[in-house]
């Protein structure tokens, strides 16, 4: 009767083995290398909004200043959006014609809010509080890139665990001193970590308890 | 469905060889023609569970499909991105609120009649959560269950909210029109006929609003019915023949304060109440002197020694041992004034030894659900011991809502069951499930014609009103007092 298995196939069903079992090891690797790299958390995310506001017209030319709309930055934990009013304090007299601004001048006519799309947005499951980063020396740009220059928001920084704790370990990487909280253009100096150490001194900075889970996992 | 007409004579031909009934849907199954039974065979597979077509599948097999698209159906929950949230920020922001931190809002909410202060946080408008007023001079910052609890009530699904009448929802301008048609009538005749009954109330606002209402209808009546009893009420005017309220000052006794309470939710938490009372004045400076402790803890519970009547009191203090009253069910009325005057009249042995040193420090405090005559009995001690004026000081009443004097509810049933009220207004409170069990005040609502409920929830009494208006907050209409907000009296009493 004739061999259904030549003299091969043994050589072939102990590669196709190892091949399997070797296969998925490799599978898992990338799967486990491509979720920790930055690219599924945030892949350039810039969604379109309902109306275009150009932070680099209006943070950049205009120069006004990220608190006259973020109001909440320095007190409590959501920076918020700003509330139709505060559009309408210029644009019920600049631009009151304009197709681009039309729905806010609906938002404000009929009391609907205006819906923007979230650009930053963290898991539900972690807590982040912008007051407390603005008040020890955490820049706007560290996180949110050089917003002053984006005509349409784009998140630059992955925002996720891994990249929080690059700084909390270290902040005397990125810390500024206070008047330098809002400028756009700050590069870390040559001496950043110097510098960094002694503000960590001057704000109280205790770096031990940065690393404790449950600051941001409350 | 079949094309070819069908060959009745075939059809015939089958139906003469049967035997029995014979079953059919159609004519065509009747013929069986091939085009049936294919269609047949498509419409209701026959074996589906072999399926067939195109190539045998066995139940194994089936299974396994099932099986597997069930484990990876659970691959749609992941997901490396997450999904696009919106922004909406008001329009219009109010100026104090900052989204993200919660406003702090001073109110109160009555309680029995009397008002705690309260600071309920607010979230975006949103309140969450209810926390003592600690500059409130009643509270200095507690909070009982029933303050903790009217958060829920503010979120009940279960109030209600509409106004209805016999079951059937009706409009706010329905209940009006209805509600000029019962009084019309009775405007005439000064208001007889027309009965108001609420809850106790301090409120100096409705009190003002229903005695002009009473000035103006000289025959209606006001009957304030409060289920937990009038009963602190009614021994301060045995004891003193007026209607007066006592105002405890625990801060005036630092270390003495005997406070034998059982529990009286009204005044909330005494023990914590003691105690702030106590650290308040220990910290603005007073030293405690070391005397022996007499009657235990400041602000403890009495949960011993029920069922000890006052005359039984008033023989222990003969003995030289001040009595506690909280007593649990004393005998009313004779026993009590019986003990009282015994108490004035009696010489006590152990006085100067143990009861003067505290005298003007100490505070004896009957529970709220003792009977009167214990009330009477706390305000002699009081008096004897020489706490009036320290301790407690008695000022004008604080509740502004008529007295139940015990017929009070009693007397309404009756004229209602005697068909005297044609019309009755109840605000707030649940009398029909409330009132004592020998007061038949569900009956007695069904002889009057018109009746209206106003309440949170519509509970028994609304049933068997004719309308019921839902009530949109907890707080009284008008303004509330604490019992410790009222003047004190000029009278050295």
């Amino acid at each position: 009767m004739a061999q259904v298995f030549g003299p091969k196939a043994n050589t072939l069903a102990r590669l196709s083995l190892l091949g399997a079992f070797g296969g998925a090891a490799l599978f898992m690797i990338a799967l486990v290398i491509y979720s920790r790299s930055p690219y599924p958390a945030f892949i350039q995310k810039s969604p379109d909004q309902p109306v275009p506001f150009s932070h680099q017209l209006h943070a950049g030319g205009l120069k006004i200043d990220c608190r006259y709309c973020h109001a909440g930055v320095e007190v409590s934990a959501a920076a918020s959006v700003p509330a139709t009013q505060t559009c309408m304090t210029c644009h019920s007299q600049i631009k009151t014609d304009s197709a681009a601004l039309a729905p806010v001048r609906d938002s404000w006519a009929t009391g609907q809010p205006v819906a923007w799309n979230r650009v930053h947005d963290l898991g539900d499951f972690a807590y982040f509080n912008h007051s407390i980063h603005v008040a020890k020396g955490v820049g706007c740009s560290t996180c949110h890139g050089q917003v002053d220059q984006m005509a349409k928001v784009q998140q630059v920084e992955p925002l996720t665990m891994g990249w929080c704790l690059d700084c909390h370990r270290a902040p005397e990487q990125y810390i500024r001193p206070a008047d330098q909280v809002f400028n756009m253009e700050w590069v870390p100096p040559a001496d950043q970590t110097e510098q960094g150490l002694k503000l960590i001194q001057e704000y109280n900075i205790q770096v031990s308890r940065l690393t404790n889970c449950s600051i941001c996992h409350r | 469905m079949s094309d070819e007409p069908l060959n009745l004579e075939k059809i015939r031909a089958r139906l003469a060889d049967a035997r029995g009934p014979q079953y059919w849907r159609s004519l065509d199954e009747l013929a069986a023609t091939a085009q049936f039974r294919d269609f047949l065979d498509r419409e209701f597979p026959r074996q589906a569970s072999e399926w067939n077509d195109p190539s045998p599948v066995s139940r194994r097999r089936f299974l396994k499909l099932m099986g597997a698209s069930l484990a990876l159906a659970g691959l749609t929950g992941c997901s490396f991105e997450q999904p696009q949230e919106q922004i909406l920020p008001y329009v219009t922001k109010p100026d104090p609120v900052v989204p993200g931190l919660p406003l702090f809002f001073a109110t109160a909410m009555p309680l029995g009649g009397y008002a705690t202060g309260l600071l309920v946080r607010s979230n975006e408008g949103r309140p969450t959560k209810v926390e003592g007023n600690p500059d409130h001079p009643a509270s200095l910052g507690a909070t009982d269950v029933y303050a903790q609890a009217s958060l829920l009530t503010l979120y009940d699904p279960d109030r209600s909210q509409r106004v209805t009448s016999a079951g059937q929802p009706r409009t706010w301008e329905d209940f009006l029109a209805a509600l000029n048609g019962a009084l019309t009538p009775l405007r005439s005749n000064g208001g007889a006929g027309l009965r108001i009954l609420t809850e106790a109330s301090t409120s100096p606002t409705l009190a003002a609003q229903m005695q002009a209402l009473l000035t103006a209808l000289p025959q209606a009546r006001w009957v304030a019915y409060e289920p937990a009893g009038d009963s602190a009420r009614l021994g301060t005017q045995q004891a003193f023949g007026q209607d007066v309220h006592p105002v405890y000052r625990f801060e005036q006794g630092p270390r003495g304060a005997v406070a034998r309470r059982r529990c009286a939710a009204v005044h909330a938490g005494a023990r914590a109440l003691c105690a702030r009372h106590r650290r308040r004045a220990l910290d603005a400076g007073r030293r405690e002197h070391d005397e022996p402790d007499l009657r235990g803890r400041v602000g403890a519970d009495d949960h011993r020694g029920a069922g000890r009547p006052p005359a039984a009191a008033a023989r222990q203090r003969r003995r030289g041992v001040c009595p506690r009253a909280g007593a649990g069910t004393g005998r009313r009325g004779r026993a009590g004034r019986g003990a009282r005057r015994r108490a004035r009249a009696a010489g006590w042995k152990g006085w100067s030894r143990i009861c003067r040193p505290i005298a003007g420090r100490a505070l004896l405090i009957a529970g709220d659900s003792q009977p009167p005559a214990v009330h009477a009995l706390a305000h002699a001690i009081n008096a004897a011991l020489g706490n009036t004026g320290t301790t407690v000081i008695y000022t004008e009443p604080v509740v502004t809502s008529p007295i139940d004097q015990a017929g009070g509810l009693r007397q309404l049933v009756q004229e209602m069951a005697g068909g005297q009220v044609q019309a009755l207004l109840i605000v707030g409170g649940n009398p029909a499930y409330s009132a004592a069990a020998d007061v038949d005040f569900a009956g007695a609502l069904k002889s009057v014609p018109f009746s209206a409920h106003l309440s949170l929830y519509e509970d028994e009494t609304s049933a068997l009103t004719t309308w019921h208006i839902p009530r949109r907050t907890t707080s009284s209409p008008g303004a509330m007092r604490a019992p410790t907000t009222a003047r004190p009296r000029s009278s050295s009493r």
